[in-house]
This record gives C-alpha cells, structure tokens and sequence, in this order.
C-alpha cells in the first residue's frame, strides 16, 4: 500500500490495509512488552496459587478429619488391652490368694471345713470361672512356676510393682477400697511344698469369694464408663444427612467478546444438592461444621444467530440442499464448539450469503463437589433452637455434559434440522463461595435431631452462580 | 500439513500457478497462525511473544489515532494486549482473523478508555465552517501515514474520536452518536470541525517543512 494517503481513501480503505508499519514510528517500547508479560506471568501465578491454597486447604482439613478420627479409634483399641492387663492382673491377684490361703491353711491358721461346706451355687461359679481360666490348670501352673520367686524380698516387689501399675491404670482410692492386700506377707513356694501343692484357686472362704466378686464388679464398672468416655472424646459431635433446594432461577449475564454478541440469555435453573454434615463443638456455643456436598447445576444459554447463507458449501439432495455451519460460541462454563446442519427447500428465496436467523439453546449439565468448612453459632443451647453459620465453600467442578435444548429456525424456508454440540477445553474447575445461613434445630429424641434453614452464598469467582440461595433440610444424630 | 497441502492444492480450482501458490502460502500462514493462537491459549509465553511481536505494530498505529500522546498510546496498548491475551479463549477463528478481533478489542478499550476521561466535544463554530470546508480537499491530497496520525494526535479527544470512528472504523453518524452517547448532530458538527483542525494542522506543517 502506498504511504500516500487522502481522506476519501482513508475512508475506502479497510483496516488491514492500515498495515505497512514497521516503520521505527510504529514499533512501541520495549517496556510495553515487559508490562504486558508481567501482568500475563501475574495472573497465571494467582491463578495456580488460588488452586494450590484451595487444595492445600481441602486436603490439610481431610488429613486433620482422618488423623482425629484414628486417634479416636487408638483410644479405644489402647483401653482394651488395658482392661485385659486387669484380668491378668486379676488372675495373678488370685493366684496370689491361693498361694496367701495356702499358707494360711499350711499354718492352720484357717479352717479345713469352709472349704467343704461350700454350696452347690458356688460350685457352679467355680466351674464357670475355671473354663474362663485359660482351659485348664497347667497354664495357672506354668504361670505360677514362671512367677514364682525365690525369697520373700523379691516377691515383695513384685506385688509392689503390680500394685504400682494397677494404681495407674485405676483410680487409687477405688482400688484400695476394692481389696487391701498391701499389708499381706506373700508366701514362696519352695521345694517339695511345691510339687505336693494342688492349685485350687476357686476353693476359697466365703469372704474371699465375696471380695474376689466385688472385686470383679468394680472392675466392670471401672471398665464401662472408661469404654464410653473414649467414644465422648471422638472428633466428631455431630453427624447428618443434608438436602438442599436452591429454589430461585438465576441469571447469569456473561461477559462476551465483542465479536460474540449473540448470547442472548443464560439462565440456572432451580436444582437440588445433598451432603453429609460434621460438626465438632468448640466451646459451649461455636462449633465447626463440614458439610461436603454434591450439586448439579443446570445451566441453559440461548442464542440469536444470525448465519449467512452460503451457496457455494451447499450439498444438493433431491429435495433439499444443506448447509453445515460450525461455530464456537461462549458459555458461562466455557465456550462449546457447535456443528450445524441447516437446510433450505429448493425453491427458497434464500440467497447468497443473505443472514437466516437461527435461535438456538444448549444445556449444561454441570457436576460439582462442594466442601464448605464453617463456624457455627448457637443463640441458645446445643440442642435445640435458632443457629447461624459464617462458611466458605471451596467448590470443584467434576463434570460438565452438553445437550442441545432448541434448534428453531424463522426463516419458513430454512430448518435447522440438526446440531450436534461439544465443550471446549475450559481451565475454570474451581470456585470460591463464602457466605452464611439461618437455621433451626429441633430436637427428635435425645440422640437424633432434625433441621431446617435458609442459606446465601456469593461466588467470589465468574465461573457459576454469582449469588446462591438455598434452602436445606437435615437429619442428623448426635455423638456426644 | 503437507498432506493439507497437498489437498488444497487437488481440491483448489483456480488455474494459475501463481494464484495456486498464493493461496496455498495463505493458507500456511493462517494454520501456522492457528497453531500459535493455540499454543497462547494453552499458556505457552513464546506463542505470546510472537503474537505480541507479530501485532503489535499494527494494534500501536491504533492506539496512536486515539490518543494524544505516544505514552498514552502506549499505556492503551498494554492494556488492549492484556485484555486480549486474557480473552484469547473466546477467539473463534471461524468468526474472523485474530487481527480484526483483536483489532476491535483495541478500538474498544481505547473507546472505553476516552469515554472515562469524558471526551470534551467543542461548542459548534458554525461560521465560515462551509466556507474552510470547500478547499479542504486541496490542502489534504497527499498526506503521508505519520503526518495524519501526528495531525490526529494534536486534535482535541472529541474530534479526533469521531474523525476515527467516521474515517478509519467507517461507522456512520448515527453508530457513532450510539458508541459516544452524543446527538448525531453533535457527531457531524465534530467531524467537520476535525477536519477544518486537521486542515490547519497540515498547513501549518506544511509551512514548517
């Protein structure tokens, strides 16, 4: 083009031809450039950044969840195996009587005849309680033949030494009140004394059976509340079962290039959504609420078209001739590639290149995964009554499926008769909504207790409902 | 692409070797093209770069007939190549070259721009307008590129915004009173006064040269 311009062919000219500039005149600084990197460089930066603190975030708080819930569960397995120490601690214990009472008798301190007038009912119990004594006696042999100790000094820590640990497993005062054996002189087993000795635990006094069954008691009793405590001091205070209903339409106005002014609404339709609800008490009044959820969005976008008509890609059929036309239109979610086969009866007044307009509409199916993480503040008790909850939800899209609603030609001549849609790649998978709710807790029974509220989330990102109002029900059951 | 090419040059109907090869070179050109804007789309800085060193010339010429300054016209450009690069996603190919959408992006932000700073559109000087007007063309017959944009940039931001949008995006008084939010008299009296300014501007460095 020549350098030489007037105002009538400045008029003619087309921007393109507007071209011949590489002149020095024409080229703009180099800072232009490190400007507009810097700003490119900046926004994928942030971009990858918001992505990484919301992962970060979503997996530091399952890892916390799953790490609380195992400790838990090791509370309870570690209170197991404490309160069998107890029965082998037990055991000993009576293995300890027998040898006391044995010594007792080798004395003659004590009476052969409260043996044999034991009862009938005692029998009983004493052959109950010897099938749970480890099968038979030769275990109780062997543990007496291993533990047996060779002076009275020795056997005198020992008993110490297990009385030391028992005192830490129980509290000291229950056990001191549940037998006193402290001031009791163990008796050494030596020699022929040894092999004569008949281990026969379960013939003892009334008194000694008595105290052995209280004993026992206490230790279940001990044991019970010790078992249950582990379950009050779980990670989680509250579990339910919640359901969403987002009731309002919402529209969406989409920001479009101005070469792609053909949206000519975007709607979300009313959906529903369902998630499990966590909470863990703080204090008397706060509390901290997970509730991940799922939610399928439905998204519809109409579209004015105008296309023109064109003859020379026409296919001729019999009766008709189609056109196929593809485009890549702009959707909140990302663009969709559409291929469109519209058709025209031979004797049309269509022409060449002249615009057919053409409404069109697409449906998204959008999958999301939601996981909002919230303080709760009850007004009045735990229990019951009126609550509000500050939250943010960091949501994830999952899916998004592509359906063609409406394919409506005006032209009474041309018909859209087919159209097939695509997504495009988009890179918007994530969002971040805070906001807060409304709600009121009615207690069922003790343990179970329902709720119902009102919600208001605001999307801080462009992807989705800018604003969200949702009403929810729960069912839940507490922990505690 | 060979194989494209090889296609294009069976499916192609024209005759001539030479209209063959151009047709075969544009067509190089335009997938070359694609593959870039694909690779920008994808984050890829060089795909930037190269658009970047490709457009820019042309974007800046822009930006020079909207301002009144080349840092000015500069500022315009970075944010015209910012906000393209940022909607490179919703570029269609079938639609149009990248060169008239991003071209409209950069009229658009420069547009915006001038509608922030509120365009000061002068009181209408009528007298002996017709007059200056009926030798106008005598004095604009050969113009050169620079001197227009130079002329251009001396005028106030109200002439020289519809003496753009009249001569170089070819819209007519009443799209232009829509975009400006003006009368479409006020449109008209303004360009007639852009070009009497344009024409004394053009004397006047005629006299210096």
């Amino acid at each position: 083009m020549s350098n030489k311009l007037n105002l009538d062919r400045l008029k003619t000219n087309k921007i393109q031809e507007f071209e011949p500039l590489d002149d020095v005149f024409f080229k703009p600084s180099d800072k232009v450039w490190l400007n507009v990197h810097k700003e490119i460089r900046k926004k994928k930066r942030h971009r990858k950044g918001l992505i990484l603190f919301m992962l970060t975030g979503s997996f530091a708080l399952s890892l916390l969840f799953i790490c609380q819930q195992f400790q838990a569960i090791q509370k309870t397995e570690y209170i197991q195996p404490s309160a069998n120490h107890l029965e082998i601690g037990r055991t000993n214990q009576e293995s300890n009587f027998s040898r006391i009472h044995k010594s007792e008798t080798s004395n003659g301190n004590n009476e052969k005849g409260a043996r044999t007038e034991s009862t009938a009912k005692n029998k009983k119990e004493e052959q109950i309680r010897n099938s749970n004594y480890s099968g038979n006696s030769n275990s109780h042999k062997s543990l007496v033949n291993d533990t047996q100790v060779k002076s009275k000094d020795v056997a005198t820590n020992k008993l110490r030494d297990y009385y030391s640990t028992k005192n830490q497993i129980a509290p000291r005062g229950l056990m001191d009140s549940l037998i006193d054996l402290k001031n009791l002189t163990p008796y050494v087993i030596e020699g022929s004394e040894r092999d004569n000795w008949q281990y026969e635990p379960l013939k003892k006094s009334n008194d000694l059976k008595f105290r052995l069954n209280y004993e026992r008691k206490s230790i279940d009793k001990f044991n019970v509340p010790k078992l249950n405590s582990s379950r009050s001091k779980s990670f989680i205070n509250y579990i339910g079962l919640e359901l969403a209903c987002f009731p309002v339409k919402y529209h969406k106005d989409i920001e479009v290039s101005s070469l792609s002014e053909t949206v000519s609404s975007s709607i979300y339709d009313r959906t529903f959504g369902a998630g499990i609800q966590f909470e863990k008490s703080i204090t008397r009044k706060f509390a901290l609420v997970f509730n991940p959820g799922y939610r399928q969005d439905q998204l519809l976008t109409k579209y004015d078209l105008n296309i023109p008509y064109d003859y020379n890609t026409e296919e001729k059929l019999p009766t008709i001739n189609i056109n196929h036309f593809t485009h890549s239109l702009p959707t909140d979610f990302g663009n969709i590639r559409t291929n469109m086969t519209v058709s025209r009866a031979k004797n049309s007044s269509v022409g060449h290149n002249e615009l057919v307009n053409i409404e069109f509409q697409a449906r998204q199916m959008v999958s999301t995964l939601s996981l909002p993480v919230g303080l709760k503040y009850y007004f009045k008790k735990f229990k019951s009554g009126f609550y509000t909850t500050i939250f943010a939800a960091t949501e994830i899209v999952l899916s998004r499926r592509s359906a063609v609603d409406k394919f409506l030609s005006h032209h009474s001549l041309v018909h859209g008769d087919h159209v097939e849609i695509n997504p495009e790649f988009s890179s918007y998978k994530y969002r971040f909504n805070p906001g807060m709710s409304l709600q009121y807790k009615y207690q069922i029974t003790n343990s179970w207790s329902t709720e119902i509220g009102v919600g208001y989330a605001r999307n801080l990102s462009n992807l989705g409902r800018n604003q969200m109002l949702n009403l929810g029900i729960s069912i839940g059951k507490s922990l505690r | 692409m060979f194989n494209f090419l090889f296609k294009m040059i069976k499916q192609k109907k024209e005759t001539t070797l030479f209209s063959k090869t151009a047709y075969i070179l544009s067509k190089a050109l335009q997938i070359i093209e694609e593959n870039l804007i694909l690779r920008a789309k994808q984050g890829d800085d060089r795909a930037y770069k190269e658009l970047y060193d490709k457009y820019c010339n042309s974007f800046f010429a822009i930006c020079l007939r909207y301002s009144s300054s080349r840092e000015e016209a500069e500022d315009m450009l970075q944010e015209s190549m910012i906000k393209i690069f940022r909607e490179l996603h919703s570029f269609d190919k079938d639609r149009g070259t990248f060169y008239t959408w991003g071209a409209r992006i950069v009229i658009n932000t420069n547009l915006a721009s001038l509608r922030k700073s509120n365009i000061k559109f002068d009181a209408i000087e009528s007298e002996n307008l017709a007059n200056t007007l009926k030798d106008q063309y005598n004095v604009l017959a050969d113009l050169e590129v620079k001197d227009v944009i130079a002329a251009l940039q001396e005028m106030p931001s109200g002439y020289r915004t519809v003496f753009n949008l009249y001569y170089f995006e070819g819209y007519n008084h009443q799209e232009i009173a829509e975009q400006l939010g003006v009368s479409e008299s006020t449109s008209k009296t303004q360009l007639m006064k852009s070009k009497v300014y344009l024409k004394k501007t053009l004397e006047d460095l005629e006299l210096a040269n």
